[in-house]
C-alpha cells in the first residue's frame, strides 16, 4: 500500500511512519526539516526495504503547497491513504495572537489538512476506497482561556472529518479521527499533567490495528472518552471556575 | 508532533547510575538536527544518551543536558564495505536488532542494549574481547562532532586526527557527537557458545585468561570475594565463540525493547543486598561452573548484554543507597599484588563484593583513555557508610601498582587520584582548552576532575 504521513518527523507521526514503513507500505512522509527528512527516509529505506519519498514544507491552504504534495505522492503511484499527525501550538495562544501566528495555527491544525484532502479526495471516491485519518486533541473538547486558536482549529477539523465521512458514506472509503489525550512528545515534555502521557509508539500501534475499520471517531488513551464526558458535561457555572 | 518546536526543555532532576550523584539542571530533548546551529550556545551544557553512566558524565548543576535520544536514526549501511552510519543518540539494542538478521555485529560493545552510541564513543567504553578488537574507537572510521564556535566537523582518524582522539573517550567535553560510521563485523549466526572453566585460585588468573584469550573471541572471569582462606576469588573464566546455528532463540527478543534507566534503579522500596544475601548470591551464581566446567549455547544477545532482563534486578537490589564499582587496569606485573592487598584489607575490614570479575586487555594508553595493556579488574560492592574507607584503600593501591582507574564506573574519583594515575591528564586538559577556551561542555565529571 502507499500512504502519505503529513507531519511524519516526530513524535506519533514519526511512529506511524515507522509502524507503516515495517509493514511493507511505501511512503510519502511530509514535515517541515529537509535535513530530518532526509534522515528518516534512509533509517526506513535501510531498516526496512520499502519505498520512501519525502517532501519539506510547512503546510499550508495554497495551491502551491498542495501542487508539491501531489506531485511528491505521484512517484509513489496510486495513494491508498493519508495520515495528518501534525499540529501546531503556542504557549501564549491566549486569544491575543497576532495574525500571523494565527494564520499559522489555522493552517497547520485545519486549513491545510482540508487543502491536502481536498486533493485527493476525488480520486479516493472514484476508487470507492481509501483511508483518511485525522488527529484531533482533547484540548478542544470545551473551549478554555489558553490554546484558544489551537482548539478552534481542532474543533473545525472534528467538523471536518464528520462531513468527509458523510460524504463518503456510501464508498468504502474509511475517515476516522481519533481524539488524542496526552502523548508523551515535545508539547507535553516538561508540563505537569494530571493524567499519564501515552508513548508515540502506542498510540501508532493502536491506530495501525484499526486502520481496516470504520468505526469513525475514538479517545486515545481510552480513559479520555469518559473525562471528555464529565468535561461536556460539567454546567458553565461550574467550568467557568476550572483553571487547566 | 510535527510542527510543533524542535526541541523542548524543562528543569530535571538527575542521578547517577550508581546512586551517588544528583544535580538539578536543564534537560533539552531535540527533535531535529537543526537544533544544533552554530553560535547558539553558551550556557554550559553537555550530551546525554540513555544517562546510564555510573558516573554523572551526562549532567551536573545547572548544566543544559542535551538529550540524544530522538536522533537515533540509522542515515547509512554497505552491507559489501560493512560499514554503518547512525545518529549517536541510537541505542546499541536498536542496531542490534538490524544488524543481526544479516549476519552483522559491531565488535566492541558494552554490557547493556539501552546504552547509545554516542556514550560508546565518549566514554570509549570496551567489551568483553578488549585484547581482539581494542575499545569502542577502534570501531569508529569517521564521527561528525558539532561546536557552537566551530561547527560540524568531521573527524577520523585521519582527518582532524587529534580531535578526534580528543573525542573518543573525552567524555562529551569537545562537543555534541551528532553521527558516526561504524566498522562491522560478519559472525555465522546469532548464537554463542559459553564455555565456563573452573580457576581454583585467584593466583592462576592471568596465565589462564591468555590461554583463554587465544581460543576464544571473548572472554571474562568472575570470582567469589566472599571466600576466605585459600578459595578467596575462586570462580570461572567464560570464553565465548561466535558459532553457526539455529538463530530463532536470538529472535525471540526485541533488543530495544529493555527499559533500564538511572531513576528506577533505585526504586524498590526495600534493599535486598545484605552480607547474608550477597554470600548466597555468589554461591548460586558459582554454582553454574561445575568442577569440570560447562558448555552452553546462548543467543549472542544474552552473551554480549548480560546485564538485561533478570539480571538488571542485580542493580536494584542495591536499593536506592546505590552501589560502588571501581575498576582498574592492572599491569600483569603487579597484579597479584594488588590481588593480595585486597585479600588482606578484607581479612582486616569485611566487605560484601558484590561481584568481582576480569578481562584482559590490550592496547596503548593515551590521554584519559581506559585502555592498557594488562588485567582489567571490577569489583562492585555496596553503597554505605564504610565504603569510602575501602574506596580510599582502593586508590592508593591502585597508585602503588600502576595501574589506571575507570572515570566513567567511578562517581567519586578524585583529581588527584586520576592525575596521577593517568600520565596525560594534563595533555588532555590543556588540549581540551585548546579547542574550546570557553570550556562550554562540562559536567559534574568533568567539574569534579577539574578537566
Amino acid at each position: 500500500m502507499n500512504y502519505i504521513v503529513v507531519g511524519a518527523s516526530a513524535g506519533l507521526g514519526r511512529a506511524l511512519a515507522d509502524k507503516l514503513a515495517e509493514s511493507g507500505n511505501n511512503l510519502l512522509i511530509v514535515a517541515s526539516n529537509e535535513e530530518d527528512l532526509q534522515a528518516q527516509s534512509a533509517d526506513l529505506r535501510i531498516r526496512h526495504s520499502v519505498r520512501i519519498e519525502h517532501k519539506a514544507m510547512r503546510v499550508r491552504c495554497d495551491e502551491n503547497s498542495v501542487k508539491s504534495i501531489v506531485e511528491a505522492a505521484a512517484k509513489l503511484g496510486e495513494v491508498d491513504g493519508i495520515f495528518f499527525p501534525m499540529g501546531y501550538s503556542r504557549n501564549d495562544d491566549d486569544g491575543t495572537l497576532k495574525s500571523e501566528d494565527i494564520t499559522r495555527i489555522i493552517d497547520s491544525n485545519l486549513a491545510g489538512i482540508v487543502a491536502i484532502t481536498a486533493a485527493f479526495l476525488p480520486r479516493m471516491l472514484e476508487k470507492g476506497e481509501g483511508l483518511l485519518v485525522f488527529f484531533g486533541s482533547v484540548a478542544a473538547e470545551r473551549g478554555r482561556s489558553s490554546n484558544i486558536a489551537y482548539a478552534a482549529a481542532k474543533r473545525g477539523l472534528q467538523s471536518f472529518y464528520e462531513s468527509i465521512r458523510h460524504r463518503s458514506s456510501s464508498t468504502n472509503i474509511r475517515v476516522q479521527y481519533y481524539q488524542l489525550g496526552y502523548l508523551k512528545t515535545a508539547q507535553t515534555f516538561g508540563k505537569k499533567l494530571p493524567f499519564p502521557a501515552a508513548e508515540p509508539e502506542q498510540a501508532a500501534a493502536y491506530i495501525i490495528s484499526g486502520i481496516a475499520k470504520n468505526f469513525g471517531q475514538k479517545y486515545f488513551p481510552w480513559f479520555w472518552q469518559y473525562i471528555c464526558l464529565a468535561l461536556r458535561m460539567t454546567p458553565w457555572f461550574v467550568f467557568k471556575k476550572l483553571k487547566f | 508532533m510535527n510542527l510543533v518546536s524542535s526541541s523542548s526543555s524543562r528543569a530535571h532532576n538527575f542521578v547517577s547510575f550508581d546512586g551517588s550523584e544528583r544535580a538539578q539542571g536543564k534537560l533539552e530533548i531535540p527533535e531535529s538536527a537543526a537544533y544544533f546551529q552554530k553560535d547558539q550556545f553558551t550556557a554550559p551544557q553537555i550530551s546525554r544518551g540513555a544517562g546510564l553512566s555510573y558516573a554523572a558524565a551526562s549532567f551536573g548543576k545547572n548544566i543544559c543536558s542535551v538529550d540524544h535520544a530522538r536522533l537515533n536514526k540509522i542515515v547509512d549501511f554497505n552491507e559489501e564495505e560493512l560499514w554503518i552510519e547512525v545518529e549517536a543518540g541510537i541505542s546499541l539494542g536498536r542496531i542490534y536488532d538490524f544488524l543481526i538478521e544479516k549476519k552483522l555485529f559491531l565488535a566492541t560493545q558494552p554490557g547493556h542494549p539501552r546504552i547509545s552510541v554516542g556514550g560508546c564513543i565518549a566514554a570509549d567504553i570496551h567489551g568483553k574481547n578488549q585484547f581482539l578488537d581494542g575499545t569502542f574507537m577502534n570501531q569508529v572510521q569517521s564521527l561528525n562532532l558539532f561546536h557552537p564556535e566551530h561547527g560540524i566537523l568531521e573527524l577520523s582518524p585521519k582527518k582532524n586526527e587529534d580531535l578526534f582522539r580528543l573525542t573518543c573517550g573525552g567524555y562529551g567535553l569537545s562537543g555534541n557527537i551528532l553521527s558516526c560510521r561504524l566498522k562491522l563485523k560478519r559472525i555465522p549466526s546469532s548464537m554463542a557458545e559459553v564455555q565456563l572453566k573452573p580457576l581454583d585460585t585467584i593466583e592462576q588468573l592471568p596465565e589462564r585468561l591468555k590461554i583463554s584469550a587465544a581460543a576464544s573471541d571473548f572472554v571474562l572471569s568472575w570470582h567469589d570475594f566472599t571466600l576466605k582462606g585459600k578459595d578467596f576469588g575462586r570462580g570461572f573464566i567464560q570464553e565465548g565463540r561466535f558459532i553457526a546455528g539455529d538463530s530463532v532463540l536470538a529472535a525471540s527478543k526485541k533488543a530495544a525493547e529493555q527499559s533500564l534507566d538511572a531513576e528506577s534503579r533505585g526504586n524498590l522500596p526495600i534493599k535486598v543486598f545484605n552480607p547474608l544475601t550477597i554470600k548466597m548470591m555468589n554461591l548460586l551464581y558459582g554454582s553454574r561452573c561445575g568442577k569440570s566446567g560447562s558448555i552452553f549455547k546462548m543467543s549472542l544477545f544474552d552473551s554480549i548484554f548480560p546485564i538485561q532482563n533478570s539480571k538488571e534486578l542485580y542493580f536494584k537490589f542495591f536499593g536506592a543507597s546505590g552501589f560502588h564499582e571501581f575498576q582498574a587496569v592492572l599491569p600483569e606485573e603487579t597484579f597479584l599484588e594488588y590481588m593480595n592487598g585486597i585479600r588482606n584489607y578484607l581479612l582486616k575490614h569485611p566487605v560484601s563484593i558484590t561481584l568481582a570479575s576480569s578481562k584482559l586487555f590490550a592496547g596503548k594508553q593515551d590521554l584519559l583513555r581506559f585502555s592498557a595493556n594488562g588485567i582489567c579488574f571490577a569489583l562492585n560492592f555496596e553503597r554505605n557508610s564504610e565504603s569510602p574507607k575501602f574506596l580510599a584503600f582502593l586508590d592508593k593501591l591502585l597508585l602503588e601498582c600502576r595501574g589506571i582507574p575507570n572515570i566513567i564506573k567511578d562517581s567519586r574519583l578524585s583529581k588527584e587520584i586520576v592525575s596521577q594515575a593517568y600520565p596525560e591528564y594534563e595533555l588532555f586538559r590543556s588540549a581540551l582548552r585548546d579547542f574550546d577556551p570557553k570550556r562550554i561542555y562540562k559536567s559534574e565529571l568533568s567539574e569534579r576532575l577539574a578537566l
